[in-house]
């Protein structure tokens, strides 16, 4: 099974990738929103998890999630926004458009590590670091 | 009365020094060598002649020590525009003093860099805090560096303290920037504590995303807690600028508050230009 990594930092793709390796799973990168949208549309079959950032040009994070919940080839799939901001009312906006749920940056490796293994309901396989 | 020590091997700076200093300002020497001396001080200079392991080494020494970890420390250059100058900067100087001493650029200079905590305001001192207390957090979560707080002090020449420097701009019930800054090393060494790579493993650009999302994270943090205290609070993307003596822009007209963090003998500086918005008391 493979998670689609949606984050505009190459450097942040790299951090959050090998945490979803660690848990076992296959990373599929993409640099925005509407990237993220084009890999679901080619294949969505064996995306378990969709992780998103906010703040991303082209498409955001939001407009991204927003798109994933209105099509029904792939709005099942569980979408957890990690993003920096962690104001009461962003998380609330995220929730409310069908975000599964929310990781403020900066976390920890255990906490985006809990976070695969709860939305993917599945053991980690392994861990690193 | 201003209390200065100026550390220097040669007596006709000294004497040309005082011949510039006003009544108002005691001068007191020490030579290199005697440099780990306390004195009770207020302002340091340092000859800084050609940027030398020697003269860094001595630098960072002073910084690492409790009696001058908390106050400016002047490096005195004959040309301020020198890649080792700016280095300097980098490595826990507050600002640089051009020889030949005149009375104009010895006071200015001090001026610059002297301004105590009587010139911020009790409201910019808890925003100030805000941002100390992000950075500290996102550095150690993170990036897992776990850095000391050194000196807070103002830079009116709006000079960047190291060779990189991400920025961020704000609007809503704070205006202004933050920025984060520190040399290309202690950058590549803190992205790939990020992303659990070697240092050698980054190229450029990996090493900027990585200041960049520091920054971001900083700025988000602080956002985050201002929108707590029902403050709304707005932030942009994060611009990466490179090289030494890059500067902030003062399109406020406010000063740039700097805080120096150690670790490792090497300096992060956070900067602050803010301003209180009018409307900041407007609820979120």
């Amino acid at each position: 099974m493979k998670i689609l990594i949606a984050e505009d930092s190459a450097l942040m793709r790299k951090a959050i990738g090998k945490t979803v390796v660690g848990a076992g799973f296959t990373v599929v990168e993409a640099v925005n929103g509407a990237e993220a949208l084009a890999r679901l549309r080619k294949n969505s079959a064996d995306i378990a998890l969709v992780i998103l950032d906010w703040n991303m040009p082209v498409m955001d994070g939001y407009e991204a999630l927003q798109k994933i919940r209105a099509n029904s080839d792939y709005s099942h799939i569980p979408v957890l926004m990690a993003t920096s901001d962690g104001a009461e009312e962003d998380v609330i906006k995220a929730i409310k458009a069908g975000a599964t749920s929310y990781l403020v940056k900066p976390f920890t490796l255990d906490q985006m590590t809990k976070q695969i293994t709860d939305l993917t309901n599945r053991p980690i396989a392994k861990t690193h670091h | 009365m201003r209390k200065l020590l100026y550390i220097t091997s040669s007596d006709q700076n000294k004497e040309a020094l005082s011949n510039c200093v006003s009544n108002e300002i005691e001068i007191d020497s020490l030579e290199r060598h005697e440099a780990g001396i306390v004195k009770d001080q207020d302002v340091v200079l340092l000859d800084f002649n050609t940027g030398s392991n020697v003269e860094i080494d001595l630098l960072k020494r002073l910084r690492s020590e409790s009696a001058y970890m908390d106050i400016p420390i002047v490096l005195v250059v004959d040309d301020p525009d020198t890649e080792f100058a700016r280095k300097g900067l980098s490595k826990g100087a507050s600002g640089l003093l051009t020889r030949p001493f005149t009375k104009d650029n010895v006071h200015k200079t001090l001026d610059t860099l002297c301004h105590s905590a009587e010139n911020i305001s009790p409201h910019e001192t808890d925003n100030i805090v805000m941002f100390i207390s992000a950075t500290m957090h996102v550095l150690k979560t993170t990036a897992g560096f776990e850095v000391k707080r050194r000196r807070k002090f103002i830079k009116k020449d709006y000079q960047f303290c190291g060779e990189l420097t991400a920025s961020i701009s704000m609007t809503g019930g704070i205006n202004g920037t933050v920025s984060i800054s520190m040399d290309e090393l202690t950058a590549r060494q803190m992205s790939a504590s990020i992303a659990w790579m070697k240092p050698e493993e980054l190229d450029e650009q990996m090493v900027q995303e990585g200041l960049g999302e520091i920054a971001n994270q900083v700025a988000g943090r602080v956002r985050t807690m201002f929108f707590a205290k029902n403050l709304r609070m707005e932030i942009s993307l994060p611009k990466v600028v490179c090289g030494y003596g890059q500067r902030a822009l003062p399109s406020l007209d406010e000063p740039l508050h700097t805080i120096l963090f150690e670790i490792g003998g090497s300096f992060i500086a956070l900067h602050l230009c803010l301003r209180e918005a009018a409307h900041s008391l407007v609820p979120a």
